[in-house]
């Protein structure tokens, strides 16, 4: 892996590839791209209680570096 | 006069006022419609009408003048009101035509919402070559689009008015319509000021700071966040992604779901993210660049994580404002 930081742009292709790559899984719950410390990572969202191969998602993707958060859901937020 | 005798004839004036009021009630006739009918009656008044307010009024070095403020619609009363004192009309300060009001003063960050709804937050204020509007999100403000143009628009927000009838401070103007196939919703609404708001202060928001007139451009350029909302108050925040693709939020019911995607979104965490950046009852905070204090984004939703920290989801400010072609109050 290259220790050059990848560019916006690059991450920026990377995040709409993913996107395209696992928008119509269940599990799905966003793409974006996250500040870390050397740069920019890809931040993928999946459902908390979802069953996920171990290798369904990689690590890091176009190498740039990919955190997976399990999410419970995003919900309005007014008073309920 | 002097003070003494000022307030003297100010509580015999005072006597006046209030038995004029009293003989007023015969002279009013009430014209009401009859609940759930369509004729008309007239009906008794049972309440005193005042005609007046009274008090002092300062004078030239030391002395004071008898302070009279005839409502709007009494002028008729002045003559049995004060016509007794015509020899000493220089010592009375008269004004007719008073209509009281309640003056509010709207700030950012309180309850609000459309009054169909439980309650948001007054995000801030904006304008556009026509008008100034108070701006918050479309489910704060247009009932998810669930609503009519010029709507009342409540404050507090009805959930937060129990027992009291809230105060329309405003009507709906324009929201952005959440579409089920479009990919780049906002989550925004505007409306115009009611009568009975005198004044709004742009600016200045309560335990955060004075916001720049300027919004922020570049959606990667900040990381410490600050809003103030009407559930959480102030908090303190970290811009934990950004061009976050492909989220769903339902803004339907249960028995009746409406999925709407949204693309481009912001997301931020609390500081410490122990601490939850935001809570139900938040929607429509600005969020705002806690280093430059430019307003950042607009909060409308969030969730837990599986470890249990919160996300909050906001759209970006430049966004909102392309959206309902406005800018912050200049």
């Amino acid at each position: 892996m290259s220790n050059k930081a990848p560019s916006q742009r690059a991450v920026r292709r990377a995040k709409r590839s993913l996107l395209r790559k696992y928008e119509d899984r269940e599990w799905f719950l966003g793409v974006g791209i996250v500040p870390v410390d050397d740069g920019l990572a890809l931040r993928l969202n999946v459902a908390a209680d979802a069953d996920i191969a171990d290798d369904e998602i990689p690590v890091s993707y176009y190498r740039i570096p990919v955190q997976v958060v399990k999410m419970t859901g995003y919900e309005l937020r007014n008073n309920d | 006069m002097k003070l003494t005798s000022c307030r003297a004839l100010k509580l015999e004036v005072l006597q006046r006022a209030q038995q004029l009021a009293t003989d007023a009630v015969d002279k009013r006739v009430y014209r009401m419609r009859k609940a759930g009918g369509r004729r008309k009656r007239d009906i008794e008044a049972t309440e005193p009408t005042p005609v007046a307010a009274i008090g002092v009024a300062p004078g030239k070095a030391n002395e004071y003048k008898l302070a009279v403020r005839l409502y709007k619609g009494s002028d008729g009363y002045q003559r049995d009101l004060i016509g007794s004192l015509d020899r000493h009309m220089n010592e009375v300060d008269l004004v007719t035509g008073v209509r009281y009001k309640p003056r509010l003063t709207m700030k950012a960050g309180g309850s609000i919402g459309h009054y169909k709804i439980t309650a948001g937050t007054l995000g801030g204020f904006v304008e556009d070559d026509r008008n100034y509007y108070m701006m918050s999100n479309n489910h704060v403000f247009a009932n998810s689009n669930q609503c009519f143009g010029g709507d009342p628009i409540v404050q507090p927000g009805p959930a937060d008015s129990a027992g009291s009838t809230p105060k329309v401070v405003g009507h709906l103007d324009r929201w952005f319509p959440l579409g089920k196939l479009s990919r780049g919703n906002v989550d925004v609404a505007v409306a115009t000021f009611s009568d009975d708001v005198e004044f709004f202060n742009p600016w200045d928001y309560t335990g955060v700071g004075r916001i720049k007139k300027t919004h922020v451009i570049d959606r990667m350029s900040v990381t410490r966040v600050i809003k103030r909302g009407r559930t959480t108050g102030v908090r303190r925040g970290r811009v934990s992604a950004f061009e976050l693709d492909g989220i769903r939020i339902d803004y339907g019911t249960p028995t009746d779901p409406a999925v709407i995607t949204f693309d481009d979104q912001i997301e931020v965490v609390g500081s410490p993210p122990s601490r939850a950046f935001s809570a139900p009852g938040d929607s429509g905070s600005f969020i705002i660049d806690q280093d430059t204090m430019q307003v950042y984004a607009l909060l409308y939703a969030g969730g837990p994580d599986a470890n249990g920290i919160d996300r909050t989801l906001a759209n970006f400010i430049p966004d909102v404002f392309k959206a309902m072609k406005v800018k912050l109050v200049q």
